[in-house]
């Protein structure tokens, strides 16, 4: 059996991936409201939908209480560091705009094969995985999308985890840690580094759903594995 | 590779210092809610500079929209003033006459307008009742687009 990877024991655990028939339930509510849509124009229009609402929801949350209860949550412990509500809510929501796409281009987004194209996403979004035919002269291993989980070894598992684990976690998650934000005021604000919702993020990860679901599923085109990352 | 520190984003950012300077002063909810923002964006040594000038004087709206390079950007960065005006639960006439100067800046139509307009004001007064689920999670959006 496939080993399972340890971004994706933390993503369920953290509950990050939502509930399938729920997201079922939306597929199926927004192709209902565009029915003229053809499947492609209907995942660019979500895709497109959700980047702006979702940035500007983003905003939203980081009012003072604005997720009630998640700050106990947001402290769950992942490799030693924590995540706030705010990478909470963009995690989230990034990976059911996700599993929305690929409802949409009628995919079941219970099935387990759905969990390795989140890793494929993360991957290709933060650079440890690459299409192919775009990498060029960089050396990898070379690993057809439709057989990721089966033929990628544990080795490049873990590699991949680490890469992914630094950049979703690590550099995104321990915002704001300890900084008194009045103390920064004005010339500070340089002292802030990390992230959570922005809208680079949320376009560079929309583009990518939109290229994994749109053309390189359906062409079972492989991808390379950056052994050097 | 991720691009934490685009035009965009610092663009959406200074759209909200835009709006929070419209009353002639930043309040402490508008400076929170701006800085919280900013640490989420990563920002590079310029973008910073730029965020602090803006932060003491307020930037044209003109320069602002020129930072944001996609029409969505431009709405997400008319849903983040609206979030900053009402981060201190209070609207002024001179706030909404700040919002009007971002969207002719930005070119936003009257139908852009009324869906960024809804969609803020609905997900800010679903949080502010407690109800942040609904507002924040996209499946809820989705399955109840009101």
């Amino acid at each position: 059996m496939a080993e399972t990877s340890s971004l994706i024991r933390a993503f369920e655990t953290m509950q990050i991936i939502a509930n399938p028939s729920e997201i079922q339930a939306a597929a199926r509510n927004y192709r209902k409201r565009h029915k003229a849509l053809a499947t492609d124009e209907l995942a660019r229009q979500l895709a497109a939908e959700t980047t702006w609402r979702l940035t500007g929801a983003g905003v939203v949350a980081s009012l003072p209480a604005a997720i009630p209860g998640l700050g106990t949550a947001a402290q769950l412990a992942v490799s030693g560091t924590t995540i706030t509500g705010e990478t909470w809510l963009m995690l989230r929501n990034l990976t059911t705009l996700q599993l929305t796409v690929a409802a949409l281009y009628g995919h079941n987004p219970a099935a387990p094969e759905r969990k390795d194209e989140l890793l494929v996403t993360w991957g290709i979004t933060t650079g440890a995985i690459v299409p192919a035919k775009e990498a060029g002269k960089r050396v990898g291993t070379k690993i057809g999308i439709k057989q990721f989980n089966q033929r990628v070894s544990g080795e490049l598992l873990r590699r991949i985890n680490r890469v992914l684990g630094t950049t979703v976690f690590t550099k995104w998650g321990t915002k704001r840690g300890g900084i008194a934000l009045g103390r920064l005021i004005p010339f500070g604000v340089g002292a802030l580094v990390g992230g959570g919702m922005n809208y680079a993020t949320a376009r560079g990860f929309a583009s990518q759903v939109l290229a994994l679901y749109g053309t390189i599923l359906p062409n079972d085109e492989e991808l390379v594995v950056d052994p050097s990352r | 590779m991720l691009d934490l520190g685009n035009n965009d984003d610092l663009g959406i950012l200074l759209s909200m210092v835009y709006a929070a300077w419209a009353d002639g002063n930043l309040s402490s909810s508008e400076l929170d809610l701006i800085l919280a923002e900013a640490a989420d964006q990563g920002l590079d040594q310029p973008e910073q500079r730029a965020l602090r000038d803006a932060l003491l004087d307020r930037p044209p709206a003109d320069a602002i929209a020129a930072k944001l390079t996609t029409r969505d950007a431009r709405r997400a960065a008319w849903f983040a003033a609206h979030a900053t005006i009402w981060a201190d639960d209070r609207l002024e006439l001179a706030e909404l006459e700040a919002l009007g100067q971002l969207a002719t800046a930005f070119g936003l139509s009257d139908r852009d307008q009324e869906e960024v307009s809804s969609a803020a004001r609905e997900t800010f007064q679903k949080v502010r009742a407690g109800n942040w689920d609904d507002a924040l999670l996209l499946e809820r959006q989705l399955l109840d687009p009101s």
